[in-house]
């Protein structure tokens, strides 16, 4: 299992040397995602992180209108000639231009809400595509299912908050506009009282974001996903750095230790005890149901 | 100047949750309803159809030349497969016009084992852009129902650039987000809402709080529901695109919801459709549209993205709908008297129309009111009562009452 980087920023991309690889956004096509780079930088970074000799994943994973597909032509061709590990993608407007235009960067389907059955991920792959990102619904039975029913290399999320709505509408921006409030641009939080839940909610070109309050922590479970996960994403959308290169350097701890349960169950607990908000499985015990009455 | 000449009228496809809906949906001028099974649809808590029932909707509708698609548009997890192939093959021998699905799985399925079978993409996929319409027609799709996020601008370049049989929501209720990116119920209640159990949280009240998790100071809750869509004004732009089909949302919704939205969708499109050059946007209809939900309806995305205009917070009233009166049973002509099965109290002396699918709307004043056996009543009080109304109109089987909206 290896470990992929969602950083928050490319000038510290040498505090994760012991990771596998990184995923970065590109501005204008991507969500989810807290580093974006512009087209004009991107040759660098790739540069940089392939002198650390790490991989690199582009995420172009967005939901893309009409006005989107010229630039997102435009950072095929880039990312075709700087050479990169994978694109991750949602629309299929990537892999229809992917496929159109004979390119070969390997494709990484952004399932975080869809790739919940193997049947899928048997379809995308032999569409070409190489890679999944498991959607964050799936139990960890179904996730070891899956396993041993497909051929899709398998990318899940190991850390971090997890996406739960994306909405092209300014939501925060028209609340505040209705109670004559200045949005800031900044993280508010979607409170739901009978939960005491705050979910952490922001706003950016592409529309509004929330998260999940909990923040997924899996390191208890790693000596069984090392056999299933391929890559493990380690997401530092909404932390901070401090928290993250911590949170960052006990995952890999972990991974060195992936038999001894005891030190798992040390590690597990200093993780939660360094991260901002309160640490669960998502789903992973958790089967959802979707018939609240019977039609039978 | 002359306007486009109307070549293809667009097909009007209408929601069902159950037979009664749909027989009332084609009566009242849908060229098409879609319809869900009892399993593999997004409204798993529905009515929904069993096979047999299925075959019964076909039946019923080819009988008024209308067709019937049927959702298969879960995200599956790999246990909810089972069974799948078998379903698929038995909405084929039902004569089942096409399928409405999102996993691909079943694109995949229904290639092989009902080849002959139209596929449609469901909004689910939240398509909107031309190179990702583009790669569903390669799959073989016939139909894409694009995203509600495409603006008119979106739609025109969408067709324009793929020659797309495209399905587009002109009214009902909308999702918040990105539909099929949404799992706000699967976290908060647990129900999946890609599967078919959305508890629509976007409906709810909230609090919002600050970056330190700060109450912000308002009486008026954190929301991020939308007001519902309506393309009322905007039905000639969408019949010049070439927009193939127009769909309405509401499963769930009530049967005078759906018969109210047809008879008046009906009536623009054919407006239009029979003399563009003549035809003027008639207002009233927005009251009887308005009247119908209790919900405020707008344009959504088609003009402009949706701003606070387009959002409820404080102050939204849903009213239970009082202004359904009855449906007509019959019609005695010896007595020149309708007979009315009763859902809401009415009185001598109310103002009222009878509207239906093949009436203009017909005012009149309640003159009297009998029950079944000729007493007379003051007012006809109980749900499903049978009473008797004076009407000098013949009117039909199946047309509906309701308090008379527009002067």
């Amino acid at each position: 299992m290896k470990i992929l980087v969602m950083p928050n920023n490319s000038a510290d991309l040498t505090n994760f040397k012991d990771a596998d690889g990184f995923i970065i956004g590109a501005e204008g096509l991507s969500w989810l995602v807290p580093l974006e780079v512009s087209i004009s930088k991107l040759e660098d970074i790739v540069s940089r992180i392939k002198q650390l000799g790490k991989q690199i994943f582009i995420s172009l994973n967005k939901l893309m209108y009409n006005h989107d597909i010229p630039l997102l032509k435009e950072y095929l061709l880039v990312i075709e000639n700087i050479g990169v590990d994978g694109i991750i993608y949602d629309d299929l407007a990537v892999l229809n231009l992917v496929t159109s235009l004979s390119l070969k960067t390997p494709l990484v389907w952004f399932g975080i809400h869809s790739f919940t059955n193997y049947y899928s991920s048997n379809y995308w792959y032999k569409k070409g595509v190489k890679y999944g990102l498991l959607s964050t619904e799936v139990t960890l039975n179904q996730i070891l299912e899956i396993k041993k029913q497909t051929n899709m290399s398998l990318v899940m999320y190991g850390y971090g908050y997890l996406p739960m709505f994306v909405s092209s509408r300014a939501l925060l921006t028209s609340y505040c506009e209705y109670i004559g409030k200045y949005k800031e641009d900044k993280v508010y939080h979607m409170y739901e009282k009978n939960r005491n839940e705050s979910y952490p909610t922001y706003e950016d070109d592409n529309g509004t974001v929330i998260l999940s309050s909990h923040i997924i922590n899996v390191i208890d479970e790693m000596p069984v996903l090392n056999d299933s996960i391929d890559y493990l994403v380690l997401s530092s959308l909404n932390i901070p750095d401090s928290d993250f290169n911590k949170v960052f350097q006990y995952y890999i701890k972990a991974l060195s230790c992936i038999n001894d349960k005891k030190e798992l169950n040390e590690i597990s607990e200093m993780v939660t005890e360094t991260s901002p908000a309160k640490t669960d499985k998502g789903f992973l015990y958790k089967e959802t149901i979707y018939r609240v009455k019977s039609n039978d | 100047m002359t306007k486009f000449k109307v070549l293809n009228k667009p097909e009007l496809l209408a929601p069902a949750g159950n037979l009664e809906k749909l027989k009332y949906a084609i009566i009242y001028g849908a060229d098409a309803v879609y319809i869900g099974g009892r399993n593999y649809g997004l409204r798993a808590n529905n009515d929904n159809f069993t096979i047999s029932e299925i075959k019964s909707a076909c039946d019923f509708a080819h009988s008024y030349n209308a067709k019937v698609y049927v959702t298969v548009n879960i995200i599956f997890h790999s246990k909810d497969v089972e069974g799948l192939e078998e379903y698929l093959i038995s909405l084929d021998e039902c004569g089942v016009d096409a399928i409405i699905i999102s996993d691909p799985l079943v694109l995949d399925l229904a290639k092989r084992v009902i080849p002959n079978m139209e596929i449609h993409i469901s909004t689910q996929q939240s398509t909107i852009n031309y190179e990702a319409v583009k790669f569903w027609q390669k799959e073989g799709a016939k139909r894409i129902v694009l995203g509600r996020e495409a603006s008119g601008n979106d739609i025109r370049e969408i067709i324009d650039k793929t020659g797309v049989d495209a399905e587009v929501f002109i009214h009902g209720a909308m999702c918040s987000g990105y539909s099929g990116r949404c799992v706000l119920s699967n976290y908060l209640t647990m129900r999946d809402s890609n599967r078919g159990g959305c508890s629509q949280i976007c409906r709810w009240s909230f609090a919002l709080q600050d970056e330190l998790k700060n109450d912000i100071k308002t009486n008026v809750d954190y929301a991020i529901s939308p007001k519902d869509l309506s393309m009322l004004k905007y039905i000639p732009d969408l019949i010049e695109m070439g927009v193939k089909s127009f769909k309405i949302e509401g499963r769930m919704r009530s049967i005078y919801y759906i018969a109210t939205i047809l008879h008046t969708y009906r009536r623009v499109i054919d407006e239009y459709c029979n003399n563009p050059d003549k035809y003027e946007y008639n207002k009233d209809y927005e009251k009887i549209l308005y009247r119908c939900a209790n919900r405020d309806a707008v344009p959504q995305y088609f003009v402009h993205k949706p701003g606070v205009e387009e959002q409820y917070y404080a102050g939204r009233i849903e009213l239970s709908n009082q202004d359904f009166l009855g449906i007509v049973l019959d019609y005695d002509e010896n007595l020149k008297e309708v007979i009315i099965e009763q859902r809401n109290f009415f009185t001598i002396g109310d103002e009222v129309e009878i509207f239906g699918p093949n009436i203009d709307n017909y005012s009149f004043r309640i003159e009297y009111i009998k029950d079944e056996l000729g007493k007379p009543l003051d007012a006809a009080r109980h749900p499903q009562q049978i009473v008797r109304v004076p009407l000098l109109k013949k009117v039909k089987k199946d047309d509906l009452m309701r308090i008379k909206i527009n002067s």
